[in-house]
């Protein structure tokens, strides 16, 4: 698609865990390396994210769970380069096409964004101009790039929410969004997100908002992309099942930090090693198999200020493709006992 | 997960809007706390403050300009000016706060009840709203003037007829939002009595709004006194009073006279300053609470 | 919990149950409802599912009364639920929201939401009783009492949504309307509310008509299912039956957009 301009440089040797799966010669599509993020509140820094290290391919959906305010928004926010103001990243590297984005300044990140990585968002009610033309918003970044003309634009903006199964999209196009109901808005959200031909698509829980039958349309759509595209996907929801619908891979993150991730999704998810993971697939009410009682988590990680700020451990590779985060007794006492303990006192 | 999600996400950008917000309406909140306070106290205090009575006439001390003996200076009859704006600043201040409570608790009260119970309740009290409005202020005022005398009593009975309205289509727009959320649907199931509901838990929830305007409401207030005063259909004389000041020092002015004129002037142009500042911290600071 | 007030349990019948709301344009109306029956026996949980729009809260506003225009009977404990309903009628059915950062009053604790509500229903003689029987439904909905002197502003949605349950619960209901009450939740914080649901039924014998978009949820909570689909009901059964063999192609439809582990 139009990486136009983008250097496409060898990198200088895949670092981190995943290494071994980057075939010798293309650097993977994104890489995230041991990247720290902090935030600084009330005078100190606090570790917000912690190592992260995760990579997506061309044509790989990778999921990334994980429990409100474990870090999943912030990872992508930090790989968009969009952090807000009291974070920063501290360490660590983005490579997009084994570009470092993170170099230059920001100027990598910026030419980047938009064109070779592109975001679809949760509330696509908040994310949308409310007084601007489904039509123009699908296109305005597109056209101002390449100097189109309003009917081209047009013209090219029906395709594409043709494209993201709108019907009718003749009709549709000069609508506000206020009149496309909850699915529809999602699916100009899609549109807008892949007008640039973006090579990775990042998602931030975008069908959370949505009704199961309007979920599952937009998880067929995005099957449908992923093959019509080629392109790499980041997936962030908190619901596995949702996951396991659409993703190849799986990241599991807990309090700022992976704590298990693997490239077999199906593997991990029918036998998990960290504690963590098998305590969020428990509590996952499934449609078929035996009917168990859930089992219920903490309300939410640890918030920054409480959280351990010792330095963690490396993952430990479980087989290849497949690490996991090496849980300390406390850990396992508390995701694999003290499930019951946390309900009975808080 | 959705809604919360979105709601912590919009508190985590509010916070973020309100933390600049807040910290600018604490800036406005303080000077502003700071003035008022000031010309409260001196107003409180006014006795102490001065050696003369407001209405002392002393014919062998008239026109005078600013010495040791008269801060200010005299005016035409030889009363001393700076006791005049003190006591001056007791009449109109206490006049205005005053003349906002009947008004806040009336609208606070009527708009609630309409917001909530909506229907044709709401369909006639916003009508009447309107042609409250609709009519000419200052035309209401003189009429009552005619019908009830000049004196505390009209302005009273003028600013509490009209300015209910503001109060009532504040708190009313803020209690039909909440009414439309789950919140009031709770309350219904629980069994609690449509009084209870509003009285108790809309109300709290709204006030703020209709406080804040409050402060703007008494600077409005102040306008209208002084606005009467000077044209003789407000405070009646001998009661000091800034816009009567004004009035009396008028024919003064071209001969060259101003304090007579330019310091009741300054006085009402300070206190509404700071009465405004505290009206926008206010309001800056309770929209981070919400 | 012997001084929750349960009376022994009533089954709560509907039957044929319309709703139309006016339109703008003066036609018809629309039809939210359209002759819907359905039943609720003492200590049955029951599934109500259905996309948006389908009617599943309408329902749920017309069974705890807060839906007065409706045409067809209510039936509780064998009496007619009249459309002005009595005070022990009202406190016997009570309603869990979905949003429960919309549903509290965030002016008020804990403490002061219950005890009005214990005070308007003139349960417990004196302020101690009143907090006693705070603090039994604190634990009874899994939650420290030492929380009932905060406000909700400072709580998680989990938090939130246990004190919500503490209120219904505070007027001794018996049956419990929980409309889409996990669906605002993270799948670990609905887990525990959905514990305790299951928790509530066994320990003091609740019913609950549990209202959800979740078809997974609801499977793994309720006794019986009804899938509503445009306001009617077109499937009514055991939850085994629904799941292991729908018959109404709707159900399917449903079953097939739902997303499930591998
Ligand atoms: N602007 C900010 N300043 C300080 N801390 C922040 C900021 N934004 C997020 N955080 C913190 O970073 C952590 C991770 O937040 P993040 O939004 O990434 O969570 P998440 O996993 O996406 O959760 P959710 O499911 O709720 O979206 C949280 O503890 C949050 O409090
Ligand atoms: N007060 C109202 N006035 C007019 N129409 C209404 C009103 N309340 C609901 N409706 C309509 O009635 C229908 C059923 O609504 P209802 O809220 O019962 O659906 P639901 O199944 O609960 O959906 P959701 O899953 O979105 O909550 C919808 O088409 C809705 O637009
Ligand atoms: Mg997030
Ligand atoms: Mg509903």
């Amino acid at each position: 698609m139009n990486g136009a301009g983008m250097a496409t440089r060898k990198t200088d040797g895949p670092a981190g865990a995943g290494g071994e799966r980057a075939s010798a010669g293309q650097a993977p599509l994104l890489e995230i390396d041991r990247l720290c993020v902090s935030a600084h509140i009330n005078g100190q820094d606090w570790r917000a994210l912690e190592n992260i290290t995760l990579r997506v391919d061309r044509g790989e959906t990778r999921g990334l769970v994980g429990e409100s305010g474990s870090g999943k928004s912030l990872t992508l926010r930090a790989a968009m380069g969009l952090l807000p103001g009291s974070l920063s990243v501290t360490s660590g590297a983005i490579r997009f096409k084994g570009r470092d984005l993170l170099a230059d300044g920001g100027k990598a990140m910026a030419a980047v964004r938009g064109t070779g990585i592109a975001m679809v968002f949760q509330e696509p009610a908040v994310a949308l101009n409310p007084v601007m033309r489904v039509g123009r918003q699908i296109t305005d970044s597109v056209s101002a790039r390449r100097g189109w003309g309003r009917r081209q634009a047009r013209e090219f903006a029906v395709e594409l929410m043709d494209q993201v199964g709108i019907r009718d999209p003749k009709r549709w196009v000069e609508a506000y969004p206020h009149q496309l109901s909850g699915g529809m808005r999602q699916r100009v959200m899609i549109a807008s997100a892949i007008a640039c031909g973006p090579e990775l698509i990042f998602c931030d829980e975008p069908t959370t908002a949505l009704d199961v039958t309007v979920q599952s349309q937009i998880l067929k759509l995005f099957s449908k992309l992923q093959a019509d595209l080629h392109a790499g996907f980041l997936y962030v929801t908190h619901d596995l099942s949702v996951v396991a619908e659409f993703c190849s891979s799986l990241s599991v993150m807990y309090a700022g930090r992976i704590v298990e991730q693997s490239d077999d999704l199906k593997a991990m998810v029918q036998a998990p090693v960290h504690p963590y993971t098998r305590a969020l697939l428990g509590a996952v009410p499934r449609i078929k198999g035996p009917i168990q009682r859930l089992r219920g988590l903490s309300s939410s990680a640890p918030p920054l200020t409480e959280r351990s700020q010792a330095p963690t451990a490396p993952l430990a590779e479980v087989s290849p493709g497949w690490q996991v985060a090496p849980a300390s007794p406390e850990e396992v006492e508390l995701f694999e006992t003290g499930v019951q303990a946390w309900e009975a006192q808080a | 997960m959705t809604e919360v999600m979105i709601e912590k996400k919009r508190a985590g950008l509010m916070s973020r809007i309100g933390r600049t917000g807040r910290r600018r309406g604490n800036t406005h909140l303080l000077i502003g706390a700071v003035i008022v306070g000031l010309i409260v106290l001196m107003a409180i205090c006014a006795p102490l403050l001065t050696r003369y009575g407001p209405i002392d006439q002393d014919f062998t001390a008239t026109l005078q300009g600013p010495s040791w003996t008269h801060l200010l200076g005299t005016d035409n009859l030889g009363r001393d000016l700076w006791s005049r704006i003190l006591f001056g600043a007791r009449t109109d201040l206490f006049l205005a706060t005053v003349a906002v409570a009947a008004p806040l608790v009336i609208g606070t009260a009527i708009g609630a009840l309409s917001g909530y119970f909506g229907g044709w309740f709401d369909t006639i009290i916003m009508r009447i709203a309107d042609i409250v409005v609709a009519f000419p202020f200052y035309v209401l005022v003189i009429s009552l003037v005619f019908i009830m005398g000049n004196g505390v009593g009209s302005i009273f009975a003028a600013i509490s007829i009209v300015s209910w309205v503001a109060y009532a289509r504040i708190v009313r727009a803020e209690t039909m939002v909440l009414s439309s959320t789950d919140f009031v649907d709770a309350l219904k199931v629980g069994g609690l009595g449509s009084g209870r509901i509003v009285f108790r838990h809309l109300v709290p929830n709204v006030v703020s709004q209709a406080i804040v305007y409050a402060m703007s409401d008494i600077v409005a207030n102040i306008g209208v006194i002084v606005t009467l005063s000077y044209f003789g259909m407000g405070i009646v004389p001998p009661t000091p009073d800034w816009g009567s000041m004004m009035a009396d020092g008028q024919p003064f002015f071209a001969g060259g006279y101003y304090g007579l004129m330019v310091v009741p002037a300054a006085a009402v142009i300070v206190t509404s300053f700071g009465l405004s500042l505290v009206g926008d911290g206010l309001a800056n600071v309770l929209r981070v609470k919400r | 919990m012997g001084s929750a007030g349960m009376t022994g349990g009533s089954e709560l019948v509907a039957e044929d149950i319309s709703v139309t709301f006016a339109t703008r344009r003066r036609d018809a109306g629309h039809r939210a409802l359209a002759g819907v029956s359905l039943g609720v026996r003492p200590g049955e949980i029951v599934g109500l599912v259905g996309e948006s729009g389908s009617g599943k809260s309408t329902l749920g506003r017309v069974i705890v009364g807060l839906q007065q225009d409706y045409t067809g009977t209510l039936r509780f404990g064998g009496e007619v639920l009249a459309h002005r309903r009595t005070r022990a009628q009202r406190r016997a059915i009570q309603m869990v929201f979905q949003d429960p950062y919309a549903s509290l009053d965030p002016q008020m604790t804990v403490w002061k939401m219950l005890e009005e509500l214990l005070i308007v229903h003139g349960i417990g003689e004196n302020r101690e009783a009143r907090r006693a029987r705070s603090e039994e439904l604190m634990r009874l909905v899994h939650m420290p009492p030492t929380l009932l002197d905060t406000r909700p502003a400072g709580m998680s949605g989990g938090q939130r949504q246990r004190v919500a349950i503490a209120r219904a619960l505070s007027v001794g209901p018996q049956l419990l309307v929980a409309d889409e009450a996990t669906s605002a939740l993270d799948v670990s914080v609905q887990a525990g509310i959905i514990n305790l649901f299951a928790d509530l039924r066994a320990e003091i014998g609740l019913s609950i008509l549990f209202i959800s978009h979740n078809l997974a949820v609801v499977r793994s909570l309720c006794d019986r299912v009804a899938v509503i689909c445009q306001g009617e009901i077109v499937e009514e059964a055991e939850t085994r039956a629904v799941f292991d063999a729908p018959r109404h192609d709707y159900t399917r439809q449903l079953l097939a957009a739902a997303p499930d582990l591998p």
